[in-house]
């Protein structure tokens, strides 16, 4: 192990923003509207050129992570956000992204269905199940990362994540985090403040326990809440120097502010601590941090299914992240759905059919360093 | 001790052992179910307890709903006992009936039956009741 700070810079990428979002003081929009305002903001961002400016003490270009999120599941939206599975997606793998992670950003609707009025419970939707079965059947992907919206994770969220996904970089404990926080400042107080991450404990993701999940730390680049500060920086390069260890350092961001002066900064603040510490930083997906953090490998899981008409039988040549696979098909009647899966034997699954009605099945499992691995069948 | 009512016919060993591993993981509180909060199907729930709690609500209770119910002397009072819960990893399932009670009950769950493999788990179920939209 060597000392390297590996930055994670994630956003939260959820689209436009209008409708009765705040505005500034002088009445004019504080979020981009429009997808077009989005675009020239990040089309500027990850334009090979600027990418290069930004490079990494190792030369590397600089690389963002698209905690990509879907506005579905709510009956209002007085923000006028687009509604629609995909559309933040499809807008985001249009940009030259690929050598950028591309994760998942979850705002979970609250039982009245009120737009933007996010719930403070896993439980008061099971959106969560259809926006991830119709990425992983419709856009061929499934994502090995996430992060909360609104940062907000009950122990419902987290015994979802814990069957669902590996890495959370949900944790924003800092040192403004307050016992008393509302919904809307849920700021993880009391969370281990690591610079890299924690298993967390059953009953209570922000503690430490046996869970097999990794919560990572990622604290707000600028905004009203909080920032990321010179001497958050320093103090994370610091630490690596000091333990000869690489840590992680992530902050996050949001497509629908202008990301521009915030990474010229951001950028500024790690070439400043490089130097007061003499210790590199790489430019990581949240993928890359975690293998490089914990010293893992790249392998992934090889996956088969054998089908007929009563039963989807999946074969995995090792043990997963996953207690059992996320299952997604889509059925005759039109629907996209989440099924599961019972455990035959180990890394042996079976979906039961009850007779088809299904005319697709798609199948995704996650190691432990992040790599995904899916499998279809007709 | 664990307690599961008569009215639960697709009783799921699996269940009650991923609710005895969470019972130590939780420090083994008094008192332990999947059903604080509800999310798992009404139908699939289980109650873990201490033998020495449960003994207490013999003696202590005089509310007849309690007494008839069993175990809400317990879960009512949190200030008294350590209470835990198990969420469902799935999704909030708690609408789903699958208790039996009725002969509409009895209609729902002969049809469900059929569906499912002869040696199934309550993710079969949820699968079955998916399909079934």
């Amino acid at each position: 192990m060597t000392a390297e700070v590996l930055v994670v810079h994630c956003v939260d990428t959820e689209g436009p923003l209008g409708g009765d979002a705040r505005r500034l003081p002088d009445g004019s929009p504080e979020f981009f509207e429009t997808w077009d305002d989005i675009l020239v903001s990040l089309r500027e961002l990850t334009a090979p050129d600027q990418r290069r400016r930004f490079a990494d003490s190792f030369g590397d270009a600089y690389r963002f992570n698209w905690f990509i999120m879907d506005f579905t599941g709510f009956a209002t939206n007085p923000k006028c956000r687009v509604a629609a599975y995909h559309d933040t997606w499809d807008h985001i793998t249009r940009l030259p992204v690929e050598a950028d992670g591309l994760y998942w950003h979850y705002h979970v609707p609250p039982a009245s269905g009120i737009g933007d009025q996010w719930s403070d419970t896993w439980l008061s939707s099971n959106e969560c199940n259809t926006i991830l079965a119709r990425r992983l059947i419709e856009r061929g992907s499934f994502p090995a990362a996430f992060r909360a919206g609104g940062t907000i994770e009950d122990e419902a969220a987290s015994r979802w994540l814990e069957q669902t996904i590996p890495l959370d970089y949900s944790n924003r404990v800092s040192e403004r985090s307050r016992p008393d926080a509302d919904l809307h400042h849920f700021d993880w107080y009391g969370a281990p403040a690591v610079w890299g991450s924690y298993h967390p404990a059953l009953g209570n993701p922000m503690r430490r326990g046996s869970l097999s999940r990794f919560i990572y730390r990622s604290i707000d680049l600028r905004s009203r809440y909080n920032e990321l500060t010179q001497e958050h920086v320093d103090d994370c390069f610091r630490e690596a120097r000091d333990s000869d260890a690489p840590r992680v350092l992530s902050f996050f961001s949001h497509d629908n502010r202008d990301m521009r002066p915030e990474t010229h900064h951001v950028v500024d603040l790690l070439r400043t601590a490089e130097e007061r510490a003499s210790v590199p930083w790489r430019s990581c997906t949240a993928i890359d941090a975690h293998r490089r953090y914990h010293d893992l490998d790249d392998e992934h899981l090889e996956l088969s299914l054998e089908r007929d008409d009563r039963s989807c039988v999946i074969r995995a040549n090792g043990a997963p992240f996953q207690r059992t696979p996320f299952v997604a098909a889509r059925l005759e009647d039109g629907r996209i759905a989440r099924l599961y899966a019972a455990a035959l034997e180990p890394s042996v699954w079976r979906v039961s059919l009850g007779g088809g009605r299904v005319s697709e099945i798609a199948v995704a499992v996650t190691s432990s360093n992040g790599a995904v691995s899916i499998a279809t069948v007709g | 001790m664990l307690r599961v009512c008569a009215d639960r016919p697709l009783l799921c060993p699996v269940l009650i052992d991923e609710l005895i591993d969470a019972y130590a993981e939780l420090d083994e509180p008094d008192y332990l179910s999947n059903n604080l909060p509800p999310s798992y199907p009404d139908g699939l729930d289980l109650e873990l307890m201490r033998t020495e709690c449960l003994l207490l609500a013999h003696d202590e209770s005089r509310d007849p709903y309690e007494r008839e119910h069993v175990t809400p002397f317990l879960y009512r009072r949190p200030d008294r006992f350590r209470l835990a819960g198990l969420i469902c990893p799935f999704g909030n399932y708690s609408h789903v009936r699958l208790a039996l009670d009725t002969p509409d009950d009895y209609e729902r769950l002969s049809a469900l039956v059929t569906r499912l493999p002869e040696a199934y788990d309550y993710r079969d179920i949820l699968t079955a009741v998916v399909l079934a939209g």
